[in-house]
């Protein structure tokens, strides 16, 4: 994979003179041209100009991290649980000290929040929420769905589960817990699903393809095979 | 960096404290007054309450997994009692939960 950003190539000669907005590496653009601006688009705004303007950040760096934040996608998460699901003691490793075993992985979950993956068992589902913004481990799974975020799973999904559950088409047994973790603090955390059956047979990316994003929140399970 | 050794080990009752804060905090209301039991110590962290208004965040803050049992959270949990609900709360918000003494002639 290549970081070569075309966009900061342009003003080689002109050096990092901020007077000039015509030499700005990167100017950002607006995602949306229809209607106008509205309260809380004006105040990023108000806020990221009067960031560059001090100086505490850069063009380049905002771009970077959006660059990194639209790298990542629930493909690189179910490359995990696949990795989870061949090696048994990875998931060891993964259950004990995600960080660490991310990092076996070539995968660098930045220092923000600590991550911490729970695992599904016939006992148990967990089921991932955010009660009091939207905590998502964006860093494995990219940019959490407009449901999760929605003030109906959050306020919900700690009150009536096994109801959000089934909306969502799960149904879990009454003989089988239901887990609600409600990420308060510093942790983001990220459902390992159960192996289906079936899949013994699979290669790590076979196994990967079985694993969805919302199976990783904890509201689907992985999808089963269809036999030959 | 704090070297305080945490208040609380896994197994022990706890209650969120139900005091009421203006501004920023991390402990949901519906959570405050309920008693659940620490599962795991999950390491120290910054205090979100004095972060979110540009302080240092310290001294940092232990922070603990607490289990709640749903039926104790929901009067009418329509879940079986054996469902339940895991929040990360910081020690400032915890107080220890004296088990109650069981009478001598209790079965």
């Amino acid at each position: 994979m290549t970081h070569t950003h075309p966009h900061t190539h342009g003003h080689g000669d002109h050096g990092h003179d901020h007077d000039h907005d015509h030499n700005e590496p990167h100017p950002p653009q607006r995602d949306h041209d229809a209607g106008p601006m509205g309260v809380y688009e004006v105040m990023e705004e108000a806020v990221r100009l009067l960031l560059l303007e001090k100086g505490v950040l850069t063009d380049a760096e905002i771009a970077t991290q959006i660059d990194l934040m639209d790298s990542r996608s629930p493909a690189l998460g179910a490359k995990v649980v696949a990795r989870a699901w061949a090696d048994a003691a990875f998931k060891q490793r993964l259950l004990a000290d995600c960080r660490t075993a991310l990092a076996e992985l070539q995968i660098d979950i930045g220092q923000i929040a600590e991550f911490k993956v729970v695992e599904n068992t016939p006992q148990t589902h967990n089921v991932i929420v955010c009660t009091l913004c939207s905590c998502y481990p964006k860093l494995l799974l990219g940019i959490p769905p407009a449901w999760y975020k929605s003030l109906g799973y959050r306020s919900r999904t700690v009150v009536d589960p096994r109801g959000v559950l089934a909306e969502f088409g799960v149904k879990i047994p009454k003989s089988q817990e239901v887990r609600v973790h409600d990420s308060t603090a510093d942790l983001r955390y990220i459902v390992l699903p159960m192996r289906p059956k079936g899949t013994e047979r699979m290669s790590e990316p076979q196994l990967a393809a079985l694993v969805s994003r919302d199976a990783m929140i904890g509201t689907a399970l992985p999808s089963v095979p269809r036999k030959t | 960096m704090t070297s305080r050794t945490p208040r609380y080990k896994s197994g022990d009752p706890v209650r969120v404290d139900d005091r009421d804060v203006a501004g920023h905090c991390r402990a949901p209301w519906y959570l405050r007054g309920h008693t659940g039991v620490v599962v795991e110590e999950l390491g120290n962290f910054r205090d979100p309450e004095r972060l979110a208004y540009l302080r240092p965040g310290l001294p940092r803050q232990i922070l603990y997994k607490v289990r709640f049992k749903q039926t104790d959270l929901w009067p009418d949990y329509v879940g079986p009692a054996r469902d339940h609900l895991e929040a990360d709360i910081t020690e400032n918000w915890l107080e220890p939960v004296v088990p109650a003494r069981r009478k001598a002639n209790a079965s």
